[in-house]
């Protein structure tokens, strides 16, 4: 971790002001709350996690103000008014690492969640202290968490407060997936699991199913792990009501067991931790700093963290768009990728071309999501679909975003013969050209307004070579006016893209966006960034041991150790 | 820590069947390893780590030594401490501190010796084999 040159000093602030706006209500005195609320800028939104064991500590009632003044939450909602700052609370959905026992009450943390591997999760938090996490699968955990739901609600409506309250799913990514800490292996796992099939069983033997294939006890603790984490939310949404304002996920960086041994021998990394902020958000995941101590958010990981603004990011992923307003920055999104088929898109080459030339600007989606999510994003990012995910109701979903003006990229290969028939049917009705293009694979392409559908058959790009392969897709990513500068960097060295709407002096502009380049080494590294007549340098800002320069439509850049910038630019029509 | 040694921590994977894994590997100035470890694992046992996040899979707790010994002579160490998840899990509690950790792991893991703690190039292949 790159050491400052002065230590900083842990001070009550960093306990109560955790980070990315968050406010530990418990840690303080009641009578500083006013103080601390006037330290915010007006406007500001404050994300205040609830901290369940605090009102429950010896499990006879809740407390919400009766005996310590610390646990009045209309206070601070009161408080907070009178400070013009907007609060919402967050409900943890899952063990939460930042308080002791992952939330839970004293005496319900009976059985510690287990990794795997059978290692007791747990997770240093930002004071250095190690905390367990408890398994959420034991049945007195859930009748203990709605019976607080519960007495939540009842304190909110008897204080006829009208604040949201935001469910958290708390986790954190390791490689290229995001893992909820509610995953547990424990032995109460087991048991419930066990009761579980069971029950399947006695379907199964009533519906005469008979299952006997060896992947199936993996797909059936998916199946349960999902249910039971559910459970959780659904109870939730359905107690709160009108006071739940969706859900998040997030990922606490230095959560995960690496981070615990790297915290242990004092190896942490600020590379490590944006890689991981990056490919969350390409998940859907809002990157948390809290378990970190202060002294670790420091240098180029203080800066990368400004840019990448997870505070701004709740509204943004969650289901609430109130806050969005439409000069902020949102994450660049060039594609969209749907499939269920592991490592499909990988084979394809299609990763490692977003990869290579725009790194982290891609969202990959479930795609029970993207049928739920009516309003689309209407930009110019590529939905990219596998045929055999696909029935008719997907399918017309899918059909009816490209004739609203989206981007559209379709596996034919492995549609069903219904879906093919359709899609033959929807061409003829809505009297669209298909040109035909040979790119490796033989490539369709329709347009209608703004829309664009380029249809082709999956299984042929995978047996490319991998240059054919990155070819193919340069070439079916040029078939139209496709805005993004091909930005490849050296290893190490991260880049991170955000958009936003231009404002009313900027309207020769389509879109303003912002390119954050952060190289988190001790070594220099110098490249090239190609231009194109689109793109518009408005801005270099926030230059820390960077220097830019532009020449024959390239920016030349020279990135000293820990060195970081950011560029603007206006994008033209 | 006043030897050159290793700590290994091994644990039974979910769907392991009995088999371990190495799920920690830390040296004596305490630093979690983590770079090429799976390729020393290619190495030993000719096919790629796969089981769950850790090292391996490893068939009992004595092939788990045997690669610990070939770590040791890779990396020129005196030895190392082996603790399995539920020996580990007892360090692993509430408040615990990183520096009373460390004198836990010392008190609790079972040392086993190398007897050539030299470091030698492809040790590994040679040991395995």
């Amino acid at each position: 971790m790159n050491a400052e040159l002065t230590t900083p000093v842990l001070c009550d602030d960093d306990a109560v002001f955790p980070g990315e706006n968050w406010f530990y209500y418990w840690k303080t005195s009641a009578s500083l709350w006013k103080a601390k609320l006037e330290q915010l800028p007006m406007g500001a939104i404050l994300y205040v996690p609830l901290n369940w064991a605090f009102h429950s500590h010896h499990g006879e009632g809740f407390d919400f103000g009766g005996e310590r003044p610390e646990t009045q939450l209309a206070k601070l909602v009161q408080l907070a008014a009178e400070s013009s700052v907007k609060l919402e609370f967050l409900l943890p959905l899952a063990p939460a690492p930042f308080l002791p026992n992952g939330g839970l009450p004293p005496y319900l943390a009976r059985v510690a969640a287990t990794d795997f591997e059978g290692i007791n999760q747990g997770c240093f938090d930002a004071f250095d202290e190690h905390q367990l996490l408890f398994s959420f699968f034991d049945s007195r955990v859930f009748k203990g968490f709605a019976q607080f739901v519960h007495a939540l609600r009842s304190y909110f409506d008897r204080e006829k407060l009208s604040v949201g309250i935001r469910g958290i799913d708390c986790g954190t990514v390791t490689g290229e997936q995001w893992h909820s800490f509610f995953q547990d292996y424990s032995h109460v796992y087991e048991q419930a699991f066990t009761r579980f099939l069971a029950a399947k069983r006695e379907l199964w033997r009533e519906e005469g199913v008979t299952i006997d294939n060896p992947g199936h006890e993996k797909l059936l603790h998916e199946e349960f792990f999902h249910t039971i984490r559910q459970l959780y939310s659904q109870e939730a949404k359905r107690i709160l009501g009108d006071f739940w304002e969706g859900e998040n996920t997030l990922n606490f960086l230095g959560g995960s067991r690496s981070d615990f041994f790297k915290r242990l021998s004092g190896q942490e990394s600020a590379s490590d931790y944006i890689e991981r902020s990056l490919t969350g958000i390409t998940l859907g995941v809002i990157p948390s700093t809290v378990l970190l101590p202060t002294r670790n958010k420091t240098g180029i990981l203080n800066r990368f963290l400004q840019e990448l603004s997870p505070k701004s990011l709740y509204s943004h992923f969650g289901a609430n768009n109130d806050f969005i307003e439409n000069n902020s920055y949102t994450p660049l999104v060039l594609f969209e990728l749907y499939g269920s088929t592991p490592g499909r898109y990988e084979s394809l080459g299609l990763l490692d071309f977003i990869h290579k030339r725009h790194t982290y600007c891609l969202q990959k989606d479930k795609l029970e999501d993207f049928i739920h999510q009516e309003d689309r994003e209407s930009d110019e990012r590529f939905y990219i679909f596998e045929g055999a995910d696909l029935d008719q109701k997907k399918f017309s979903h899918i059909l009816r975003l490209f004739l609203n003006g989206a981007n559209i990229i379709l596996d034919k290969g492995s549609l069903n013969v219904e879906l093919r028939a359709r899609f033959e049917t929807f061409i003829l009705e809505n009297e669209l050209e298909l040109d035909h293009y040979h790119f490796g694979p033989e490539v369709s392409w329709a347009h209608l307004g703004e829309g664009n559908l380029v249809v082709l058959d999956f299984r042929d790009v995978a047996e490319l070579s991998p240059n054919a392969k990155n070819n193919c897709w340069q070439r079916v990513f040029s078939l139209n006016d496709f805005k993004a500068l091909d930005v490849e960097l050296p290893d190490g060295v991260f880049q991170f893209w955000r958009r936003r709407f231009p404002t009313p002096g900027e309207l020769k502009f389509h879109e303003v966006r912002r390119l954050g380049i952060f190289n988190p080494h001790s070594y220099k590294h110098k490249f090239k960034i190609p231009m194109n007549r689109s793109f518009v340098l408005t801005k270099i800002i926030d230059q820390v041991q960077a220097e830019a320069k532009t020449v024959n439509e390239m920016i030349e850049l020279e990135m000293g150790p820990h060195g970081s910038l950011i560029f603007e630019f206006g994008v033209l029509e | 820590m006043k030897r050159k040694e290793l700590i290994l921590v091994a644990g039974c994977p979910h769907f392991g069947h009995g088999q371990w894994n190495l799920v920690a590997i830390m040296d004596q100035g305490q630093h979690y390893l983590e770079e090429n470890l799976d390729e020393i694992y290619y190495e030993a046992f000719g096919q790629k780590s796969e089981l769950g996040d850790g090292l391996g899979p490893f068939e009992n707790l004595e092939e788990v030594e045997v690669f610990g010994l070939g770590l040791c002579q890779s990396f020129g160490k005196e030895g190392f401490r082996l603790l399995t998840a539920q020996e580990f899990n007892e360090l692993k509690i509430n408040g615990l501190a990183a520096n009373e950790f460390w004198n836990k792991v010392r008190e609790k893991g079972k040392w086993v010796k190398s007897l050539n703690s030299s470091p030698r190039s492809k040790i590994l292949r040679r040991i395995f084999n």
